[in-house]
């Protein structure tokens, strides 16, 4: 169980800002951290491990991190944190990576075998790539079985394929160790597939918090489906109108009566869904 | 040619910039650390007295050093009880050296520690490891052709030192003429084919150094 009530003021990319966090964590839960960027998301993070100061109180398993009087340093909090740009040891190969952490040939094998580097472990880390690089990252961050995971943004850097089999990797490790794990993510495909609770983070402030079904759908009422997009154009054709929106990776076209067109403004998100029917959905052959 | 004027000299220069590297590991490498954080008192004030020796004229520091360590001196009167004595003796030319050298070797290694991955040491103490730790086992091997290049431009400084080692050492002939003071010796008594060689020499060794530290800065790859 995590008791967690800290504050610090931020200078954000909008000035001053103040980062006020309260909030409980279930044991071996997995919380994905989201919001836009400049939130505070990555900074709730390093507060937790340690690397950041901050006021409050952070109580881990009855031991106390963090109150008024005194704050214990990242070494002697127990945790496994993940960076986003891998942060290995340079001058050491994958095996001697996590063995630095602790000398433990066991768990530092099974580790290997699990996330399929064992083939790889007398390689120096900087002949890896990225996907193998974030492995090794995460199989260190294990390596002191930690009381708490950190990942901040851990598979933003990775292609789509790679991503995939990561989440699978991560949820695997999870399932074992049961390490309650915090992950900042931006993904909703990601966050639903990993985590249990969702905690959404605007100007510092949790604004959303639940489970990642309640936090990410975004249809209201009686929508079948919706999504947002960003409005790139409106051209007429003939006397009606067609909206270009930007959807993820995709441009869809969407027709639009006078009064409709002249209500929207180019640039700006808009929310595209529908009730009528229901949506056909095929597997996709690549 | 005459083999006992250029021998002795060139082993006690060899001697003296031995001892100075030694100074140079266990106490350069600790200070550039410690002037690469940012939470140091006094920041600046350390660094500008690290980097003195580049600016100020070396005669000129050996001067002041002469009346810090000598037997009235500051310093020296402390160690004079313990009879220890730096002037006109060998450990003045290792200390002549030492400050001459540590300016080329602290800075260039502070700068190498500075830029060094702040994700990387934070990735090393949120696995345990002390900030000793990290930087012996982490920092160090990775800014190794750093440490090597910045170790070897010292070295090849204190080599060269003159100015102070004329202070601090006195230029004795057969006790404190590094092979630098040497040549000046040499040029003094009109012997210019002696002085010549002694140069000759230097070149030599000042190849080798180049060399080497081309090999080291090739070597050396950002993180």
């Amino acid at each position: 169980m995590i008791e967690l009530d800290v504050s610090k003021e931020l200078l954000g990319s909008l000035g001053k800002m103040d980062l006020h966090v309260k909030l409980s964590i279930d044991s071996q839960s997995f919380v994905a951290l989201s919001g836009q960027s400049g939130s505070g998301k990555t900074t709730l993070l390093r507060i937790l491990a340690g690397l950041e100061s901050a006021q409050g109180r952070i109580v881990v398993d009855d031991e106390v991190w963090l109150d008024e009087k005194h704050a214990i340093p990242p070494q002697k909090r127990g945790i496994g944190f993940v960076f986003q740009d891998y942060a290995l040891f340079p001058n050491m190969s994958v095996m001697e990576n996590l063995l630095f952490v602790k000398k433990d040939t066991t768990l530092a094998k099974h580790l290997l075998e699990m996330t399929e580097l064992l083939e790889l472990a007398h390689r120096s880390v900087m002949s890896l790539s990225g996907g193998q690089k974030q492995r090794v990252s995460l199989c260190r961050a294990m390596m002191n079985r930690p009381k708490l995971l950190l990942m901040d943004e851990p598979l933003s850097a990775l292609d789509p394929s790679m991503r995939t089999k990561l989440q699978h990797e991560i949820l695997t490790l999870h399932k074992e160790f049961e390490t309650t794990t915090i992950m900042v993510s931006h993904d909703p495909s990601e966050i639903y597939r990993l985590s249990n609770r969702v905690m959404v983070l605007s100007q510092g402030k949790v604004i959303q918090d639940g489970d990642a079904k309640d936090v990410l759908l975004r249809t209201q009422g009686s929508q079948k489906f919706a999504f947002e997009g960003e409005l790139l154009d409106i051209v007429k054709v003939d006397v009606i109108y067609i909206a270009i929106v930007s959807i993820g990776q995709q441009i869809v076209e969407i027709v639009l009566d006078e009064s409709e067109a002249n209500a929207l403004h180019v640039g700006s998100m808009v929310s595209v869904s529908t009730k009528a029917f229901a949506p056909i959905i095929q597997h996709l052959k690549r | 040619m005459d083999f006992s004027l250029i021998v002795p000299p060139l082993l006690l220069s060899f001697k003296t910039v031995g001892f100075s590297l030694i100074l140079f590991i266990i106490l350069g490498i600790p200070l550039s650390y410690l002037l690469s954080k940012e939470s140091l008192p006094h920041k600046w004030l350390w660094e500008t007295l690290v980097t003195i020796p580049l600016i100020f004229p070396p005669i000129a520091i050996g001067f002041l050093l002469l009346l810090l360590l000598g037997k009235k001196g500051w310093i020296g009167s402390y160690f004079y009880t313990f009879d220890i004595r730096f002037i006109f003796e060998f450990k003045g030319l290792v200390i002549a050296g030492f400050i001459a050298g540590l300016p080329l070797m602290v800075k260039p290694l502070q700068s190498a520690i500075e830029a060094f991955p702040k994700a990387i040491t934070e990735a090393a103490y949120t696995s345990g490891k002390s900030k000793l730790q990290t930087f012996v086992w982490v920092i160090l091997p990775c800014i190794k052709s750093s440490v090597i290049a910045t170790l070897l431009i010292a070295s090849a400084r204190a080599l060269g030192e003159v100015g102070i080692t004329l202070m601090l050492g006195g230029n004795i002939v057969g006790k404190t003429d590094t092979i630098s003071l040497a040549i000046y010796n040499a040029v003094f008594d009109g012997d210019y084919d002696l002085a010549l060689v002694l140069c000759g020499v230097l070149i030599a060794i000042s190849v080798v150094v180049f060399i080497g530290l081309h090999y080291f800065q090739k070597k050396q790859k950002l993180v």
